[in-house]
């Protein structure tokens, strides 16, 4: 009857292989820029500071990487400048809270709402701001031929595009970095008893300009790999609260990145699966399922608040006894 | 002989520190505002306009014509209300950055009541209205309050995603059960008898006075009464409230009551004094902005009030700028947001400068 090509999914379509696949591997893609911004998040919360303007430094990662991949038309270009435009932010950040010792709940919501402003200015002025925006060059797929074949998971781990492996890469390598170097103790010692650190001749304020530089700069590079790798076009406000939930995860993953990786990935297939029940043809209304990971990220938020993983020292701005 | 004594060294030179510390209070924001503009004009050249001309079109849309000035307050209306509540829950340390929701759910909730008994007169539904909206709004921050309460959830996120749970609620209220059916686009039944009258020389609705009787009880209420009292202890040092006065519980959940119900109350006056309508856009951003205009008031009832109108005359500067000369919407909300940058910065740097001169008085006096 109808000659749309587009598969509409049917009730049984669930239980088949097929769709647990595909919504594996989407939800991998999905969890990729929301892990990489919370694992920055992370670095950065550990060290003391907590930057409410996660939102912001992925919009504005976002939107340099677009810009670079565009005019440039390499995914590459886009995803460095990215992660210069997170970092650029972020030090503009670290400078207000850490030195000037600026409130860091106002500082992190002004950068949110500034980067959420000026982004949707930048993209209306330069690309038009229309509703068929330019599209940024799309990243290769590697394809691995035959582990890809593996069923439920050969397509999430072994058939993704070029920048979600490189996103993955990042993910390991600072989880394996943090587990046992003498940085993470520093970050930590600062984040816990800055007096301590102080007293054993770190510059607290030093370990926190850099923790809060490096964290945005994973959350530029989040933002980036959202617009490059997944979406290929930018719009105003497109992460759509994806900082908050990169937020979440970092307490819900109580500040450990093993934790937080698997939270994204949780989330992804959740968002995965809340894409595909959209098209299916059922009695919950589709809003509702858009809703959902909202909802159960504040779920989720229950179960790490109290904990005592927290870093003591969050948004309490250093200041040695003998000075003012 | 030394004596350590805690009075200025030399009383007759310079102000006092309260007058100083007043002085500081007004100036910060008024610096801050002039500090954005600046950087606003240099925005508008890379825009490829010239900076004085379209000030020059902001100013006089919003400061010389009757419709600059309506426009001006119907906007600054809802500010104020939701900015108010939120403020004072910043005095008190409360953290809400969700009005946005809950101004939706009070909206959302009083047309779904008035919807349907759309035939009692103005002086009825009116007043339910209002109820209904501060009854939505209020619901939906307690669900922040109770997960800060209960479960020790930071309010900035929890009420911020609440947002995000709002909004795709509302699409779903106005495309289905609360649809016009006579209506193609998903929006709601027209308000009809709710619908606010509209008094003095300026048009404006009535939701304006509810703005010139909140701001001064809620500045008394700040000053003068134990629970302003509480308001500010909160945010000085909780514990001590918590060991003398309240309990940990009371405090949290009654800034976010407070701030959810001005929110909905401005969603319903949105709704039945100027929309007629809840559709998509009912929110129009108004929640976030009032982030801005408390933080630029001081969180001061009278002091959001000023930013309220401050801030609207700019947005409605600014949309008369887009008409003119096609400059985005986007950058005076860019210079907005960087006003609270400014502020958070210029009192830190104060506060700096004061406790610096502190010092250096207490030196004079020490041997």
């Amino acid at each position: 009857m109808s000659f749309d090509p587009v598969p509409v999914l049917a009730q049984s379509d669930i239980v088949t292989l097929t769709f647990w696949t595909a919504v594996l591997a989407s939800g991998m893609r999905l969890a990729v820029s929301t892990g990489v911004a919370a694992i920055g998040e992370m670095i950065t919360e550990r060290s003391g500071v907590l930057n409410l303007g996660l939102e912001g430094v992925m919009l504005a990662g976002g939107f340099a990487g677009f810009a670079a991949s565009f005019e440039s038309g390499s995914p590459w270009v886009g995803l460095l400048a990215g992660l210069l435009a997170g970092a650029f932010v972020g030090a503009g950040f670290a400078l207000l809270v850490v030195y000037l010792r600026v409130d860091q709940v106002v500082a992190g919501l002004g950068l949110t709402l500034f980067a959420i402003a000026f982004t949707s200015f930048l993209n209306r002025e330069i690309y038009g701001g229309g509703t068929s925006p330019p599209r940024a060059p799309k990243p290769g797929v590697v394809e691995i031929p035959v582990l890809k074949e593996i069923p439920l998971l050969g397509e999430s781990l072994f058939s993704q595009n070029v920048v979600a492996y490189v996103a993955i890469g990042v993910v390991v390598v600072i989880a394996v970095a943090l587990r046992r170097s003498y940085w993470t103790i520093v970050i930590d010692a600062v984040g816990e008893t800055p007096s301590a650190a102080d007293a054993a001749g770190h510059s607290v304020r030093l370990v926190r300009f850099a923790a809060t530089v490096i964290g945005s700069a994973l959350g530029g590079l989040a933002g980036a790999l959202l617009i490059v790798g997944q979406l290929g076009f930018f719009n105003s406000n497109i992460t759509a609260g994806r900082g908050w939930i990169a937020l979440a995860l970092v307490i819900f993953g109580r500040w450990r990145p093993g934790l937080i990786v698997a939270g994204a990935l949780l989330f992804g297939v959740l968002d995965a699966l809340q894409f595909r029940f959209q098209t299916l043809d059922s009695a919950v209304p589709f809003e509702f399922l858009i809703a959902l990971p909202f909802v159960v990220t504040l779920l989720a938020l229950t179960i790490g608040s109290r904990s005592a993983a927290a870093p003591s020292a969050l948004t309490i701005p250093f200041v040695r006894a003998t000075e003012d | 002989m030394t004596t350590i004594d805690a009075r200025p060294a030399t009383p007759t030179r310079g102000l006092s520190h309260a007058t100083r510390a007043r002085i500081t209070t007004v100036l910060t924001p008024v610096a801050s505002v002039m500090a954005a503009l600046l950087v606003g004009a240099v925005l508008i050249a890379f825009a490829g306009e010239n900076p004085v001309d379209i000030y020059r079109t902001m100013f006089s849309e919003a400061l010389f014509t009757r419709s600059g000035w309506r426009e001006t307050l119907l906007q600054a209306t809802p500010l104020a209300l939701i900015a108010v509540g939120l403020g004072l829950g910043f005095r008190a340390g409360v953290w809400n950055i969700g009005a946005e929701g809950q101004l939706i759910v009070g909206a959302v909730l009083s047309i779904a009541v008035i919807g349907s008994v759309n035939d009692a007169p103005g002086i009825v539904l009116i007043p339910l209205g209002l109820v209904l909206g501060a009854v939505g709004g209020a619901l939906w921050a307690s669900i922040a309050g109770y997960l800060a309460v209960r479960h020790g959830v930071n309010t900035v996120i929890s009420t911020l995603l609440l947002v995000f749970i709002a909004e795709p609620l509302l699409n779903w209220a106005v495309r289905s059960p609360l649809k016009d059916p006579e209506s193609f686009l998903p929006q709601s039944r027209v308000i009809g008898n709710a619908t606010l009258p509209q008094m003095g020389f300026l048009d404006l609705h009535i939701g304006f006075l509810l703005v010139l009787i909140v701001v001064p009880v809620a500045s008394y209420v700040l000053r003068r009464t134990r629970f302003g009292f509480l308001i500010r202890a909160h945010g000085g040092n909780r514990f001590a409230v918590y060991a003398n006065e309240t309990r940990e519980s009371v405090m949290p959940m009654a800034m976010l009551v407070l701030g959810g119900s001005l929110a909905g109350i401005a969603g319903f006056i949105q709704l039945a004094g100027v929309q007629t309508r809840v559709g998509s856009g009912t929110a129009a951003g108004f929640g976030f902005t009032a982030i801005i205009v408390a933080i630029l008031g001081r969180n001061d009832p009278v002091g959001v009030l000023i930013a309220a109108v401050a801030l609207s005359a700019m947005l409605v500067g600014a949309e008369a700028a887009q008409r003119d000369s096609g400059l985005p919407v986007a950058l005076v909300q860019s210079v907005q947001a960087l006003v609270v940058i400014f502020v958070a910065a210029g009192d830190a740097v104060a506060s700096r400068v004061s406790a610096r001169r502190a010092r250096r008085r207490s030196r004079a006096v020490l041997p």
